[in-house]
């Protein structure tokens, strides 16, 4: 089997945000909605201060706590475990905004174009897009780890290596700080640096189950 | 009816929207003529430092080049009054009736004489914020700067111009660094050699945010390596975040701070042990003998400097063949010559002479630890253990082979942002870093501190004491240039900036407002500004103002309307990143901490068709010297290697005089020409560039007109026997001495603390003081005006350019702060100040209002603005309430140091808005 | 900084859990009361204002979901979401609670009946599943800490059971005085003695839920609401205290201003609570690992 993951090296991370903005252009994600929002925050009191940044995408959870709560199976797992919202399916009830522990979701609700009016990119025809990229109004938004480029992946082995295999954001990372590979495979780098680098999740105790792990700072 | 994809390609390009990137290698992806992607340049990620990857700006080019609010075409101004509040009543016009006007005023200036009654050029033109490549320019460069960039002439084929009128290149960048660094290591920028690095001490320098991808990139790979790195700051920033320690150091300080370093090492902990004392023995002027009136003692016959030999006890001429053994250490009777101000020559008989080392030691006597935690609000305890940290790091006596060369490993460096080596501080910042540096043998060494471009001071030369080479502006009588020439006073004033033609805040304050006894610039009549913003990003914003009011004709070209073009006659919209072409060189030691292995040219063109009326720049630099009547000339100049040192004349691209020779034939010539006849343009726009490797520890090479210094220096200096200019600055005092001399025979007093500044050992100041100073003249109370206010950098906004697009906010503003102005929760409680509040900056000059973020990561003494921001106009930027710093701080003599740059902070008091 | 508690669910949630938790207590608690006898006018209103409210607030949930369609399509998701199974159980509510109080009304006899009763008795049973169901809904939320506690769904239970008994107070005050004294001061007494059993039922489950360590998340979402949650609790604990000093000193005049203020109390502290479980969703103080 193979379980789609990403590894982001915390220790490498500067918060710079290109991964951010690079998801937002090349997936077209609407005003005020980042799929891969990076946390810049401040922990104690002047002058024990640490700063520091976690990126937090779509964790792409085993067991997606959004899921459950999906009253129309609009929120679908695919057998390699990437976890995307079908936009004809979803009400935009907002439960699994609500439920998922990381925030990694946003109801588009109503369509704002970044200077008040369309540009030709703005207006590039959704049919030409994948279909993930459709954004709609009045349903559940969020990563898909790139699911289109990684369907271009002719080999398992080509995920996360070759970049029109990868996501975007690993593509973008200007740190090299984030890898994406198969978790299922032991000797992929994702499953290495994890156990090497002492790799951890999120929120574990909720038994999520994510996809998204982390080397610590 | 469903739309079908008929176009899909990857187009190469580079962006060069700053000069953090070297540029950054990239492709858009076009489908259907509409550009929907960017991504890294995979084909050139073997060639590239960190794969090829794109910065945050980049992303933003898509939303740059369809932003409704651009200049969409040529547009005159049909309201004679300029002003803030004077709409400018913009009019579209063609472009032909755009140039012809700009041609008409230039052809006019031409016809009365280039320069004024002044003497004065009657032309200012200004080339762009800190960094901007010349090559952005385009062939446009060929027109007022250069005859060619390789000859060092700032003069165009338009004759001489002003350049002297900016927006803040000259003062808001590294400029003291540039300047003193060349002088002492060709480091126009001072660089971490971060893969080799252990020990990383760094005072305020936000690589993070400013270094580009390469930067960020081998400061990552360090991190995860084990690098320490600390960083001193006032406040957290994106790289203090990723620090080891943070040591939250008083602003104004730093230099402090560092003479406390130089004294533990020298005074408290075994220098003899810790220290590369051969290093200090061969490359530096440490054994060089210094008499009685400090100056070095020569030689008489030869008239070089003296060093002791130990091994033979007797004096020997500093590259002397048989020295063995040079004495860094004692006092020796010798005889001599020592050449003073002026050349005075003074001759001394047997007399007791010291090394220079000896003279260091004894003049960081005093800075102790236990002064300087007073001064810093750091503890002494903390000074010596960095010390300690420091020199245990440096490992002395290991050694690195590069390319074959085996050449010292002192994997520690110390670095420095622009609030510590620009204004008042800067040279005792920079000379006790480097002083440092020099003990750990860690300058230009592998893991030290290593250089990185060369502008001002041109390939390793030996100068005639042994050391690098510098321009320096003549100060000796007879020599001295006054009147300056130049409306900065760069030329009478500023020695150490030879060679540098660059702007400075000064310029702004004297148009309107002379100093005693000095020739009162005059207004330029003509004034034509490239992707600037003086009103945002200069100091002393209403200074600005009020001389742009006072140009007669202003052109600018223009991106949206700004500030500035506010008070423009004419705006020229020029192609954007992703519709125009160029061509650049690219790689190797070119800008920022971009250290290559390949260099080579590469090529920026249209991904997508032009959204608006706009133009290439060298196209409207080939139109408008056919309009001036200067086709030929520029055609020549062309020939003769102006542009990137692009020599056609001899070949079969030489181009003919009476051509308008088109931006993509001209630029075809020149890929053919650097690939002896095999690639034409075509076959650049498909590869993105060609390139070659480049040798690290060679002498460096020309490259597109540019001097490009290889990675190491220490390898070059060997062969040609040079030695570093440290710790000793007899070529400093000496032209301090002179400067005094020939600015008081003129009745110019106003300058003697600048000139106080050059010293042989560079004695330590409070900087604060002239703060405080600049308060009492504007008959304020210094002790009003309790807090520092400071600035710092977003990444996305980092050489700034991209205001106005709105993912560049968006995406900048989930950091700390966002980009607010930041200051300590506890000190904001005090002023009854909350998290979100307007407020105000009030210094003795201004105030500004902007919102307030509060955070923990601030000294509670500072406020910090994000710079960049402050728009009135500019579209989208005009709504963010983001305080500027400029508008609060005067273009201040008492806050310009000796080398023009002025201190990027303010002393201000804040209250709710 | 923290991945902040959630606020895409606000005051319509609120509202429509803290109706139809109310019309789903309401019900129940007039339909055991009817089953008792006395105070007939009284508890037969109680009984219809049940399904009454549990509509109202189902419009509210109309409104979060904005199109009919969507709601289409959240009723027929049954088989895999709770909040299908809940628009489901609560329609079916609305039906038998209406076919049960409304021919009340015109047939006085309709709720004595064999087949008056069966309805009630169903209708009593889909009010109670009603009543925990707004927890069990939230607690399938398991990346919420707060919510998906085993104790929702009982606490959520007890919330309905007090407003609706909040709302009994009040009906009480209303109709009080078309009674004879005897069958008010019975009526009163049960529902003050019901009112004691549900507040401690709640206050034990509230302090359950409070003591409970499951996660750092957990903890810290609670401390988010720690003001709405002390609130509550007070309103609890002076409700429980009127309705023990009303038991004590009896007496009609003294039952109904101890009713109506209990209330009132018991009718706050339900919404405040649920508007708290709500707003807690969840907060995540960001605290990474440090190598």
């Amino acid at each position: 089997m193979t379980r789609l993951g990403m590894v982001i090296n915390l220790k490498k991370c500067v918060g710079c945000h290109t991964c951010t903005v690079a998801c937002k252009v090349d997936n077209f994600v609407p005003p005020g909605i980042f799929w891969n929002d990076v946390y810049d925050y401040e922990v104690g009191e002047y002058p024990n201060v640490t700063r520091s940044f976690l990126p937090v995408p779509c964790q792409h959870c085993k067991s997606p706590a959004c899921k459950d709560v999906c009253p129309t199976g609009a929120t679908v797992q695919r057998e390699d475990g990437i976890v995307y919202v079908d936009y004809d399916k979803c009400l935009g009830c907002g439960y699994c905004e609500v439920a998922c522990p990381y925030r990694a979701r946003r109801i588009y609700r109503e369509k704002t174009y970044y200077f008040g009016q369309p540009t030709p990119y703005e207006q590039f025809p959704a049919e030409l897009r994948a279909p993930y990229q459709r954004h709609k109004v009045g349903t559940a938004s969020k990563c898909t780890f790139c699911m289109a480029k990684v369907d271009k992946a002719t080999d398992r082995s080509e995920i996360g290596v070759k970049p029109d295999a990868t996501p975007t954001c690993v593509n973008s990372c200007i740190a090299k700080a984030r890898y994406f590979g198969d978790l299922d495979d032991p000797q992929s780098e994702v499953s290495r640096l994890i156990r090497e680098r002492k790799g951890f999740r999120l929120l574990e105790e909720l038994g999520t189950d994510p996809s998204v792990y982390y080397l610590p700072r | 009816m469903a739309e079908k994809i008929w176009e899909d390609k990857l187009i190469p390009t580079y962006c060069q929207q700053c000069n953090a990137g070297c540029p950054d290698l990239l492709k858009v992806h076009v489908v259907n003529g509409v550009a929907v992607g960017i991504e890294p340049n995979w084909d050139m990620a073997k060639i590239h430092p960190a794969d090829a990857k794109v910065c945050v700006k980049a992303y933003g080019l898509i939303q740059k080049n369809y932003n409704p609010n651009r200049v969409k075409a040529p547009m005159k101004r049909t309201n004679p009054k300029k002003g803030k509040d004077e709409d400018p009543g913009w009019v579209e016009i063609s472009w032909d009736e755009a140039l012809n006007m700009l041609a008409e005023r230039l052809k006019k200036v031409r016809e009365k004489g280039l320069l004024d009654e002044n003497g004065y050029p009657r032309v200012a033109f200004h080339e762009g914020g800190a960094g901007t490549s010349a090559s952005i320019l385009g062939t446009f460069f060929v027109l007022f700067c250069a005859k060619g960039h390789a000859s060092g002439s700032p003069q165009g084929i338009f004759g001489p111009v002003d350049m002297t009128l900016g927006g803040g290149k000259g003062v808001k960048c590294n400029h003291t660094e540039h300047l003193l660094g060349e002088l002492w290591h060709k480091a126009f920028i001072s660089m971490s050699d971060t893969p080799n690095t252990r020990y990383l001490l760094s005072f305020g320098r936000n690589d993070n945010a400013t270094n580009g991808v390469v930067g960020v990139r081998r400061h990552s790979e360090a991190r995860a390596r084990g690098m320490k790195r600390v960083q001193l700051e006032p406040h957290l920033s994106v790289t203090g975040a990723t620090a080891d320690e943070w040591i939250p150091i008083k602003p104004g300080t730093d230099h402090t701070f560092l003479y406390a370093m130089v004294h533990t090492i020298l005074h408290e902990l075994d220098w003899r042990k810790m220290c590369d004392v051969p290093f200090l023995k061969k490359m530096t002027n440490s054994p060089y003998l210094v008499a009685p009136n400090g100056y070095f003692l020569r030689d008489k016959a030869t008239r070089k400097p003296l060093i002791w030999d130990s091994a033979d006890n007797r004096a020997k001429v500093f590259d002397a063949p048989d020295i063995k053994d040079p004495a860094i250490e004692g006092e020796f009777t010798v005889s001599g010559i020592t050449i003073g101000a002026d050349d005075n020559i003074e001759e001394f008989a047997d007399i007791k002479a010291t090394p220079s080392f000896v003279l260091l030691i004894e003049h960081v006597r005093e800075f102790t630890p236990e002064w300087a935690a007073k001064e810093c609000d750091v503890t002494a305890g903390t000074i010596r253990r960095i010390t300690g940290e420091f020199f245990e790091n440096a490992m002395v006596g290991a050694t690195a082979k590069v390319e074959g060369e085996e050449l010292p490993l002192r994997p520690v460096a110390i670095t420095q942002g622009l609030g510590v080596n620009c204004g008042r501080g800067a040279i005792q910042a920079l000379w006790t870093k480097h002083v440092l540096e020099m003990l750990a043998g860690s300058i230009e060494a592998v893991g030290g501190d290593v250089g990185v471009v060369v502008l001002i001071s041109g390939p390793v030369e030996r100068s005639e004491d042994g050391f690098l080479t510098y321009p320096f502006h003549p100060t000796k009588k007879g020599q001295w240039k006054f009147p300056p020439g130049k409306r900065d006073g760069v030329p009478s004033l500023l020695p150490l900036c030879g060679g540098f033609d660059g702007p400075y805040h000064l310029v702004w304050r004297w148009l309107v407002e002379t100093p005693e006894n000095w020739p009162k610039p005059s207004i330029p009549e003509v004034f034509i500004s490239f992707k600037s913003n003086p009103l945002i990003s200069q100091f002393d914003t209403p200074m600005v103002m009020e001389v742009l009011k006072q140009i007669p004709f202003y052109a600018t070209f223009a991106y949206t309307v700004d500030e500035t073009a506010w008070f423009a006659d004419l705006l020229l919209p020029e192609d954007q990143e992703l519709e125009t072409l160029h061509i650049f060189p690219c790689g190797a030691t070119n800008e920022r901490e971009n250290f290559w292995e390949y260099s080579g040219i590469i090529v920026k063109q249209p991904a997508v068709k032009r959204s608006f009326n706009t133009m290439n720049i060298s196209d409207i630099a080939t139109e408008l010297s056919a309009k001036m009547g200067l086709l030929a000339e520029y055609n020549e100049a062309l020939n003769n290697g102006a542009y990137l040192g692009m020599k056609l004349k001899g070949t079969p691209y030489e181009l003919k005089a009476d051509v308008k020779y088109t931006a993509e034939e001209q630029y075809d010539r020149m890929c053919k020409l650097v690939t002896r006849g095999e690639h034409g343009l075509d076959w650049f726009k498909e590869t993105g560039g060609i390139f070659h490797p480049f040798q690290k520890t060679g002498d460096g090479e020309v490259h597109g007109g540019f001097y490009m210094r290889p990675w190491y220096l220490i390898p070059a200096m060997r062969r040609k026997g040079i030695r570093f200019e440290l710790p000793y600055q007899e070529r400093l005092k000496r032209i301090g001495e002179e400067l005094g001399a020939r600015v008081h025979e003129k009745g110019i007093y106003w300058w003697d603390s600048q000139i106080e500044e050059y010293q042989a050992l560079i004695h330590w100041q409070d900087t604060n003081k002239f703060l405080d100073q600049v308060a009492v003249r504007l008959n304020k109370n210094p002790e009003d005006y309790p807090l520092w206010l400071l600035t710092t950098h977003a990444m996305q906004y980092a050489w700034s350019s991209n205001v106005g697009v709105p993912i560049m906010m968006e995406s900048s503003s989930r950091s700390v702060g966002g980009n607010w102005a930041q200051m300590n929760w506890k000190t904001a409680e005090k002023l009854g100040i909350r998290d979100g509040d307007d407020i105000w900056i009030e210094s003795a000059y201004d105030r500004v209002k902007g919102r307030v973020s509060l955070r923990q990561g601030v000294r509670p003494d500072c406020v910090v603005t994000v710079g960049s921001f402050g728009q009135w106009v500019t579209p989208y930027a005009r709504d963010f309430n983001i305080a500027n710093l400029n508008h609060v701080s005067p273009a201040a003599v008492e806050l310009t140091d000796e080398g023009g740059a002025s201190k990027n902070h303010m002393k201000v008091r804040v209250y709710k808005a | 900084m923290a991945i902040e508690r959630q606020s895409t669910w606000g005051g319509l949630v609120t509202i429509d859990m803290f109706l139809g938790g109310m019309g789903a207590g309401v019900f129940a608690i007039a339909f055991v009361l009817i089953l008792i006898g006395g105070m007939q006018e009284m508890t037969l209103m109680g009984a219809l204002l049940g399904p009454v409210l549990v509509i109202v607030g189902l419009i509210f949930l109309f409104l979060e979901l904005r199109s009919p369609r969507n709601m289409y399509r959240v009723l027929t998701g049954f088989s895999t979401s709770w909040m299908s199974r809940g628009a489901l159980l609560q329609t079916l509510f609305i039906l038998f609670g209406l076919i049960y109080a409304v021919p009340a009304f015109f047939m006085p006899d309709w709720f004595l009946n064999t087949g008056g009763t069966i309805v009630g008795i169903i209708a009593f049973v889909l009010a109670l599943l009603t009543a925990a169901y707004h927890g069990v809904f939230l607690s399938e939320a398991r990346g919420v800490p707060v919510w998906s506690s085993p104790v929702l769904p009982v606490a959520s239970f007890f919330t309905a059971l007090c407003s609706g008994l909040g709302l009994m107070l009040l009906l009480f005050l209303a109709f009080v005085g078309s009674y004879p004294d005897y069958e008010v001061a019975a009526i009163s007494g049960l529902m003050a003695l019901a009112g004691i059993v549900f507040i401690i039922a709640e206050l034990i489950i509230l302090w359950s839920l409070l003591s409970s360590r499951y996660s750092v998340t957990f903890t810290e979402s609670i401390k988010t609401v720690n003001g709405p949650v002390l609130s509550t609790i007070v309103c609890l604990v002076v409700s429980l205290v009127i309705l023990f000093a009303g038991l004590w000193v009896g007496g009609a005049v003294y039952m109904v201003w101890t009713s109506a203020v209990s209330g009132l109390l018991l009718l706050g502290s339900s919404y405040i609570i649920r508007s708290a479980i709500i707003k807690a969703g969840h907060y995540y103080p960001l605290q990474v690992p440090m190598s």
